[in-house]
Order: C-alpha cells, then sequence, then structure tokens
C-alpha cells in the first residue's frame, strides 16, 4: 500500500486508541519515576512493554491492505448500521441509569428504589406491558430484598430520605 | 493415616439428619449464591464464618467446605445463561457455555458443566486424600523464583490465546497489571498511581471490577444487540441429561482439566480463576478444532467446569496438610478451621483424623446432593434466558450494582463497578480481551511480591529466573508459548505454498 493511499484514508477509531494509549504511557511512565527503591521498576517495565506493543499495533493498523480488512477482530469495523446506532442509544441510557440506582437507593432505600428502578429502567430500555413490568418490579425487588437482607444480612446504603422525614 | 473405622464414623456423623439437611440447605443456597453475578465463595464464606462458632468443628467444616463447593458450581449456571460468570473461577465457561445458550443449548451446556464439576470435584477429591503430602511437598520446593515464572507464564498463556488480536491482549494485560497495582506498594509503602485518592490508596478491589467487567459491560453488550430474549430462538433445547453424558465422550479433556485443576490449586495463590482459563487454554491449543472453540462447543464448557472444582479441592490440600492456604477462599476456610481450635499441619494429620476424614465423607456426598440438585434446579435457572432483555439488563444493573455495594459497603466500590462496566464494554468492542486484564490484575500481586523476594534472595541476579531449574522450565514455556503461534504460521505458510 502506498503512502499516499494511507494519506488520503480516515484512521479507524483503534488508530485513536493506541495514540491515546502510547500518551497515557508516557504519561505514567513519567509519574512513576519519582517512585523510590523497587516500587517502580516493574511499572516501568509494563509500561514500555504496553508502548511499544501498541506501537507495533498501530504500525499493522496503519499498513492494513484494504480499507474493509480487519485485523481489530471485533464489531468496531463493520459498517455502521443505522439499527445498532439506534441501540447504542439505549446503552447510553444504561450507562446513565446505572449512577442512577445507586442516587434513588441512597434516597428512598432498597425495596422503593429498586421497584422504581427497575420500572423506569424497563421502561426506557422499550419494555410497554405495564401490569407485567410492575409485576416483574415487584418479583425483583422481593428476591434482592431476601437475598441481602434477610439472607445475607448485608448492610446496605442508608435510606436518605427516610432519616429526613424522621428527623 | 485413614483407617476403614475412621471412615465408617465419618459416614455415620455425615449421615445424620442434621448433616444431611445442612448439606442440601446449604448446597442449594450456595447455587444461588454462586448464581449472583460477582458474588462467590469469596463473598459467602466470610459472611458464614460466624454462623459456625457454636457448632461442632466437623459440621462445621463441612459447612465452609460445601459452601465453597456450590458457589463454585452455582457460579457456571449464571456464566452459561447470562454470559455472567458468578464468580471468577466461571469466567472461561462463559467462552462456549453462553454461545451454546444462544443457540438454545442452555440445558446441554448446563448437564455438561453439571457432570464435569461433578468428575472434577471427585478428581480433586482423590488427589486431596490420597496424594496430598506428595504435592504438597513438591508446592514446598517453589521459591519466590518459581511464583514469579509462573504468573508470567499464565499471563503469557492467556495473552497468547486470546481471542482476537494477541497484541491487543498483550496491551490489556499490561493495564490489568497497572489497574492491580493502585495503592500503596506493599515493600515501600509508597503510593503508586492513587493521584492522592484515599480510596485508590487501598487499591482497587477485585469483586467490583470483577461485577463491572463481566456483568454490566455484559448488560450493555444485550441492551445493544437488541434482542428480544438471550436465547436466540425464544425456548430451550438441548436436555440436561443430554449434557450428563457429554462429558463421557470427552474423557482426555475431563481428566486433562480436573488434573490441571488440581495441580493449580495445590499452588499456594493460584486459584480456581487461573485454573478455568489455563485448562481451557490447554485445551484451546491441544485441541484440532481450536477455530471452533469460542462458538459453542462441548470441550469448552467441561475443560473450564472439571478444572475448577478440581481447584477447590486442590487449593485444601496445602491448606491442612501445611497450613499454607491455597488461595483466598482456602484463607478464609483455614480461618474456620483455627476458629474451632484446629491446627492445620502435622497436628490436624495426627491427632484429628476423624474430624478430616468426616470432612472428606461430607464432601464426597455434596458432590452427589449438589449434582442432583443442580441438575433439577437449573431446569428453572435456565428460564431466565426466556426473560425479556429489556428486563433482564435492570435485573443485572440492581444485582451488580448491589453485589458490589454489599462486599465492602463502599459507595466508591459502586463507582469502581459502574467504571468497570463501561470500560469493558468499551475493551470488548474494539478488540481489547478483558480476560488478559483480569487475569493480569489477579495474577499481578503475586507475581511482584515474587519479584522482589527473588531477587533479594539472589542478591539482586536477575540470573535466579533462569539459573533455577524449575523457574528455568517455566521461562522456556513462556518463550514456547510466545514463539509458537508465529512457527506454527510459517509451518502453515510454507505448507500452503507447498
Amino acid at each position: 500500500m502506498s503512502a499516499d493511499t494511507v494519506s488520503r484514508r480516515k484512521p479507524p477509531t483503534t488508530f485513536w486508541i493506541d495514540i491515546g494509549i502510547i500518551v497515557l504511557c508516557i504519561y505514567l511512565y513519567v509519574m512513576t519515576l519519582p517512585y523510590p527503591g523497587m516500587s517502580g521498576t516493574l511499572p516501568r517495565l509494563v509500561l514500555a512493554i504496553v508502548g511499544i506493543v501498541t506501537v507495533v499495533d498501530l504500525i499493522q493498523i496503519l499498513r492494513r491492505k484494504e480499507p474493509g480488512e480487519n485485523n481489530l477482530g471485533q464489531p468496531s469495523c463493520s459498517p455502521p448500521d443505522p439499527e445498532a446506532r439506534l441501540h447504542y442509544d439505549k446503552v447510553f441510557y444504561l450507562a446513565v441509569l446505572m449512577p442512577v440506582y445507586y442516587v434513588i437507593l441512597r434516597l428512598v432505600g432498597i425495596i422503593l428504589g429498586t421497584f422504581v428502578f427497575v420500572c423506569i429502567s424497563g421502561w426506557i430500555l422499550g419494555y410497554r406491558r405495564k401490569v407485567r413490568l410492575l409485576i416483574a418490579s415487584a418479583i425483583v425487588t422481593a428476591a434482592v430484598y431476601v437475598i441481602f437482607v434477610v439472607i445475607m444480612e448485608t448492610f446496605l446504603p442508608q435510606n436518605i430520605l427516610m432519616d429526613l422525614i424522621r428527623g | 493415616l485413614y483407617s476403614l473405622d475412621g471412615w465408617l464414623a465419618g459416614a455415620a456423623i455425615v449421615f445424620q439428619w442434621q448433616n444431611m439437611a445442612m448439606i442440601l440447605g446449604i448446597g442449594l443456597l450456595g447455587l444461588v449464591i454462586g448464581f449472583l453475578p460477582g458474588i462467590g465463595p469469596m463473598t459467602a464464606l466470610p459472611l458464614f464464618l460466624p454462623i459456625t462458632y457454636g457448632m461442632k468443628p466437623d459440621a462445621a467444616l463441612i459447612l465452609l467446605a460445601v459452601l465453597y463447593l456450590s458457589t463454585t458450581y452455582g457460579g457456571s449456571l449464571s456464566a452459561i445463561l447470562i454470559n455472567t460468570p458468578g464468580t471468577a473461577a466461571s469466567a472461561a465457561t462463559c467462552f462456549d457455555g453462553y454461545p451454546m445458550s444462544k443457540q438454545g443449548k442452555g440445558g446441554q451446556a448446563i448437564g455438561i458443566s453439571m457432570m464435569s464439576s461433578f468428575i472434577g470435584g471427585f478428581v480433586g477429591m482423590a488427589g486431596l486424600i490420597f496424594m496430598s503430602p506428595i504435592i504438597a511437598e513438591f508446592a514446598l520446593k517453589f521459591q519466590p523464583a518459581e511464583y514469579f515464572m509462573l504468573a508470567v507464564l499464565g499471563l503469557v498463556l492467556i495473552a497468547a490465546s486470546a481471542q482476537g488480536s494477541v497484541l491487543k491482549s498483550f496491551i490489556a494485560g499490561g493495564f490489568g497489571f497497572l489497574v492491580s497495582v493502585i495503592g500503596l506498594d506493599l515493600m515501600t509503602g509508597h503510593p503508586r498511581f492513587a493521584f492522592g485518592s484515599t480510596y485508590l490508596k487501598g487499591g482497587i478491589p477485585l469483586e467490583p471490577l470483577i461485577i463491572g467487567m463481566f456483568a454490566l459491560s455484559e448488560a450493555f453488550f444485550l441492551v445493544e444487540g437488541g434482542g428480544k430474549t438471550i436465547s436466540e430462538e425464544g425456548k430451550l433445547s438441548g436436555s440436561i441429561i443430554e449434557g450428563l453424558k457429554e462429558p463421557f465422550r470427552h474423557l482426555t479433556t475431563l481428566f486433562r482439566s480436573a488434573l490441571i485443576g488440581l495441580g493449580i490449586g495445590v499452588i499456594p495463590g493460584e486459584g480456581s480463576s487461573v485454573a478455568n482459563f489455563t485448562a481451557y487454554l490447554t485445551e484451546v491449543r491441544m485441541s484440532k478444532k481450536a477455530d471452533q472453540f469460542g462458538t459453542g462447543v462441548p470441550e469448552g464448557v467441561i475443560a473450564p467446569e472439571a478444572s475448577n472444582n478440581a481447584c477447590v479441592f486442590g487449593a485444601l490440600v496445602p491448606t491442612l496438610t501445611l497450613g499454607i492456604p491455597g488461595g483466598g477462599v482456602a484463607a478464609v476456610f483455614m480461618g474456620g478451621v483455627m476458629l474451632h481450635g484446629l491446627n492445620p499441619g502435622f497436628e490436624l494429620f495426627s491427632r484429628n483424623v476423624d474430624i478430616l476424614t468426616t470432612l472428606y465423607f461430607g464432601l464426597i456426598v455434596a458432590n452427589f446432593v449438589l449434582l442432583i440438585s443442580g441438575s433439577v434446579l437449573s431446569r428453572f435457572a435456565a428460564r431466565v434466558t426466556l426473560v425479556p432483555i429489556n428486563l433482564l439488563v435492570p435485573t443485572i444493573v440492581v444485582l451488580g450494582v448491589l453485589a458490589s455495594f454489599a462486599i465492602r459497603s463502599h459507595v466508591l466500590d459502586v463507582v469502581v463497578t459502574i467504571v468497570a462496566g463501561i470500560l469493558g464494554y468499551y475493551m470488548k468492542r474494539y478488540g481489547y480481551s478483558t480476560i488478559p486484564f483480569l487475569v493480569a490484575f489477579i495474577l499481578s500481586p503475586i507475581a511482584e511480591k515474587s519479584f522482589y523476594q527473588a531477587l533479594m534472595l539472589a542478591d539482586g541476579s536477575y540470573l535466579t529466573f533462569v539459573l533455577r531449574p524449575i523457574s528455568g522450565v517455566l521461562l522456556l514455556l513462556c518463550i514456547m508459548a510466545l514463539v509458537a503461534p508465529t512457527i506454527k504460521k510459517i509451518f502453515k505458510a510454507k505448507t500452503n505454498r507447498g
């Protein structure tokens, strides 16, 4: 493949990931330099190896023969699919919902928090049968309560809202 | 050491209705606990330790051992059904167990898992009973240089054999190491990559990381995939009975993997999490249909399942004979042994043989009970694959978040889980396998500690890793593992040209 072809082709996402990894390796390597004694020996060695391997990977990406050729082995190089994009939105929603669950849990406690979270997230993720959603939420809540509170006697997040009401 | 009278006395105690009820109850409970993503023996055993206070030593040890065994069994069910290993010991089961489940062979995969675990358990049991003094003696020969090389070999094998790009697997493994060194250096007490955070100075905990990388990242993929249920056919086919028969068609795989698990379990520090990967990858390397692994082949379930259960027993060998725990869970188990005034080692084998034979007999019975109850219970557990994905995903999130919090009741553990989930999702999406990352994370503390100790013992000479016989052999195996794929490729190219 000529250099011209390389320059005209837009680098894939993995190219930028590798660049990011190399920059990160350099940053972390510099960070380990003041470490006393042998604290930094193995981390530096590993960072150097990771850096070198990433450079080799980068070269492989640049030397790919055809634009569609896959040396990544993952769906990232498959052509964009509008349907997949739609689901990718749900991935984003889920990433947001995860910390939201913890916040709800802190506010209203495990029973109400879990029930509300399963209802909301099930709805956002596309489940539209209201009665079944409510039943499923109740089952999940009951199961979680029995396992974590009754059987395992786990210390779970405190119910801030209830504490505030109680004063 | 063991007499017929001792075994009969042990049997009499085990067959008391209270002990039988306990084996059944704890066995079923362990299956359920093991099924929950991220909650395995490491969480369950410490929680149950206080319950054993008022019990007789033999009953207490049976309870802890059955819980250890059953949580390992249970971890495999979720690995097969929802691609979420209940424990790290079942992580490799996902590779072929989950594809089988997606093909509508969930029942068959569970049957394979149950029977492989059962036989693996018996191989491990045989090792524990008959070979423990010999194996423990060999493990004693391992010095820091050997432990370091063993950890490196584990990493190299896993990175070289991981699915997708080998280079990316090494990069992932490297970062697994770097994440594991976050926190105070045990040798100097100096914080590394902590960025001034008190939480990070304590290090990144393993369990929240596992829950995130395996459970939550899978939740992302389930949502992204957009299917209605996990099972592509929408129903389960392939009977558990058929699955129970399958391991007998692959006896070499079955026994080879069980022996690998036993061997790894015996080496202190190495555990089921390493055993299941090593057995799986050994099978990939030795199989004629290596390219089919990862698509749902029975051998891909047999290998990790036989090894992780054999490993459970293997880990008890140095724990009971030498007082050196074979792993984290074995260390908790040892705490239970000492809690009841028993001293592991020569004293246990000379003065308390009756307790040991009762424990062994209890484990034999538990293995049978778990095979039967597991096979029956799994039929209901298999229904999980028919649950709509948009209801299953919130359930996984709920379990993941609560499980990560429950371990240490620390809010930042939940943050670690969520970050690990997002990281795991993007790693897999861009071809960086999460397996080498996790294995490196598990092995690096052993590797680093052994590295420094070996250098100190050798007055700073790196030649110690080459000149010590066992270490030298392990180094040679590392080089072979690295070079073999390239040589294989060259030979293949030559053959094709020829």
